[in-house]
């Protein structure tokens, strides 16, 4: 056992279509230690959300090795028990709670159904658990019941975290969870992560185009380009000094208050 | 960073802030309301809406969703009926004329010729069955081209929103393009006709950050080059204060401050800017927790009565909950609606 959270070993994700194979993510290697987030960054395109569906099973590796927490992380079909077993070690968190929530379900039921299957609890247990968990990441208790389709999307994406701690998991997976939030509402869920990492000692990889937010969140990154990792260290050198062009373009490119002056 | 805010220190110092509604302005706002109807509900999404736009000018609407920043700029290009809205008092003063109760057919005399928009999706601005070329084609039939000037001219607007291979990509679909090259395409047929005010709404929300900077920087020199006003709505302060020489604050349909830029970063006046301001994760020291404004905004239909900002404001007083919305002070070069602006902070 390495003792690490994640672990990917000159991983490769390629695609076939009709126009020949497509190589989604090559060769990358990356760690990520216990209670440690790590920001994942680049331009669409770069790779950077099939390194989350790589971690999380949900696409094959056509090269190399991916471990979550010293398991190897398996493709696996919907509804098997290794499935679940996976599930409680790594959960994600999608950009688009819209698609990722299933409209015909209330949050308490969204969030119970995920403790019933990952962590085997009763219905009633299930329901009782999912009532805290919403509570502990800010769900107003008054929508618990409500239609997800007449909640806002901050409060969707606060079900979607209830969701993915409801497996009780040891690393987050959140990809671009804030992008489509205002800025006073996504504020909020980004200490909100924080705080649920300290409490429960999660790894998080935050996967975004917004390096803002990996300056504030992440303690190393990871800048991604056409599917390579191109560089990579602890944040604050990566932003005093950046090694690649690519990576001082996007830092450059960070709309700043009074940058004009 | 380059600065695309090029014109904005020719301003005289002592001169009105642009931001005053004035008859000789190309727009101007006054007490604007609008509703959206649909069914038989009507909802008011714009309800406290006055500022000016001078010749040439450049003005930034920030405000998070639901703050009637969209809904404006609806208005002010004349398509807000298509979202079932109607103006239902105040006015809206375009290079002179009042087209506040303009119908389609009035619009069509000055929509792409005197106010051209670029909307948020390059997706909505293009047909993604027609070739770009056939879309410039479209535009540029009106101005009584033959042809091949047409043509000319399509290449010509490509060129002008900095498309390296204009010639080749004027046969080109939209599929065949980048998001980013796609909103140039978008900003080029705006452009077609020569407007003198271009209106953008959350140009760049969908693109990657460098892109954002390449066609913020591409605005910016296109304001200086055709002398157009720009009025360029966004949910970050950053963007729009990167090109506009001013900037409003909307929030649950009315404009809560209005003034410069540069007042605008080193002070704003009105609690919610402030707290825009305060809740931006760049600057923020990591380990510390974001400063966060409680609560979401309120929704049109469900605005508080006095204030609407008074139930997530730090500042709020007895006084905030009582009567209307407060009308923008202006004070110290700036104009705030807020009933506590001017005490000492």
């Amino acid at each position: 056992m390495s003792g690490l959270a994640v672990e990917l070993n000159g991983a490769s994700v390629t695609y076939e279509t009709r126009g020949g194979p497509v190589h989604a993510m090559r060769d990358v290697t990356l760690e990520v230690r216990p209670g440690e987030t790590v920001g994942v960054a680049g331009e669409s395109g770069s790779g950077k959300s099939t390194l989350a569906k790589a971690l999380l099973g949900l696409t094959p590796l056509s090269s190399g090795t991916a471990h979550v927490l010293g398991e190897p992380v398996r493709y696996l079909k919907s509804g098997s028990s290794a499935l679940v077993e996976q599930a409680r070690r790594i959960q994600m968190v999608f950009q688009d709670s819209y698609t990722s929530l299933n409209p015909r379900l209330s949050p308490v039921s969204t969030v119970a159904e995920a403790a019933r299957v990952c962590q085997g609890l009763g219905r009633r247990e299930a329901t009782e658990h999912a009532l805290e968990l919403l509570s502990a990441v800010g769900f107003a208790s008054m929508h618990t019941r409500a239609a997800m389709a007449t909640l806002s999307g901050g409060q969707r994406q606060r079900v979607s975290i209830a969701r993915a701690l409801a497996a009780d998991p040891r690393v987050l997976v959140a990809d671009e969870p804030t992008s489509s939030l205002d800025q006073s509402i996504a504020a909020s869920l980004l200490n909100l992560l924080r705080r649920i990492q300290r409490e429960r000692g999660l790894s998080i990889i935050f996967i975004t185009h917004d390096l803002g937010i990996v300056e504030y969140l992440a303690d190393r990154v990871f800048i991604m380009k056409d599917g390579s990792v191109v560089e990579t260290g602890p944040t604050a050198a990566i932003f005093e000094r950046p090694e690649t062009d690519y990576t001082r373009r996007l830092i450059d490119a960070m709309p700043r208050l009074g940058a004009t002056r | 960073m380059s600065d695309a805010r090029t014109p904005s220190n020719e301003r005289p110092y002592d001169a009105a802030p642009p931001w005053i509604p004035r008859d000789d302005g190309i727009l101007s706002v006054t007490d604007l309301r609008v509703d959206i109807a649909r069914g038989t509900r009507v909802t008011t999404v714009i309800d406290g809406a006055t500022f000016g736009l001078a010749e040439g000018g450049a003005l930034g609407i920030v405000g998070e969703s639901g703050s009637g920043k969209s809904m404006l700029s609806r208005t002010i290009v004349g398509t807000i009926s298509r979202y079932g809205g109607v103006v239902r008092s105040g006015s809206v003063r375009l290079f002179g004329r009042e087209t506040a109760h303009y119908r389609d057919r009035d619009w069509r005399a000055i929509r792409g010729r005197e106010v051209a928009f670029v909307p948020q999706s390059s997706m909505a601005g293009l047909n993604p069955v027609l070739t770009v070329g056939t879309q410039l084609d479209e535009v540029l039939r009106t101005e009584g081209l033959t042809p091949q000037q047409r043509r000319a001219r399509a290449i010509e607007l490509l060129e002008l929103v900095q498309i390296a291979r204009a010639p080749r990509v004027v046969d080109e679909m939209p599929s065949q393009l980048s998001g980013g090259m796609r909103q140039r395409v978008v900003i080029a047929t705006a452009l077609a006709r020569n407007p003198r005010l271009l209106v953008l709404d959350e140009p760049t929300t969908a693109l990657d950050v460098t892109v954002q900077a390449e066609i913020l920087r591409l605005i910016g020199e296109l304001r200086s080059t055709l002398g157009m006003a720009i009025l360029l709505t966004s949910h970050d302060l950053a963007v729009v204060e990167q090109v506009c020489d001013d900037v409003m604050t909307m929030y649950a349909g009315s404009v809560v401050e209005i003034g410069s830029s540069d007042r605008l970063v080193a002070g704003a006046s009105h609690p919610y800017t402030r707290a825009l301001l305060s809740s931006r994760v760049e600057g923020t020291p990591p380990g510390q927790d974001i400063v966060t404004i409680p609560g979401e905004p309120p929704t049109a239909g469900h605005w508080p009565s006095g204030c609407r900002f008074r139930t997530r404001c730090p500042l709020a007083i007895d006084a905030c909950a009582v009567g209307r919305q407060p009308e923008l002070r202006v004070l110290g070069g700036g104009g705030s609606a807020c009933i506590r602006t001017g005490e000492a902070s």
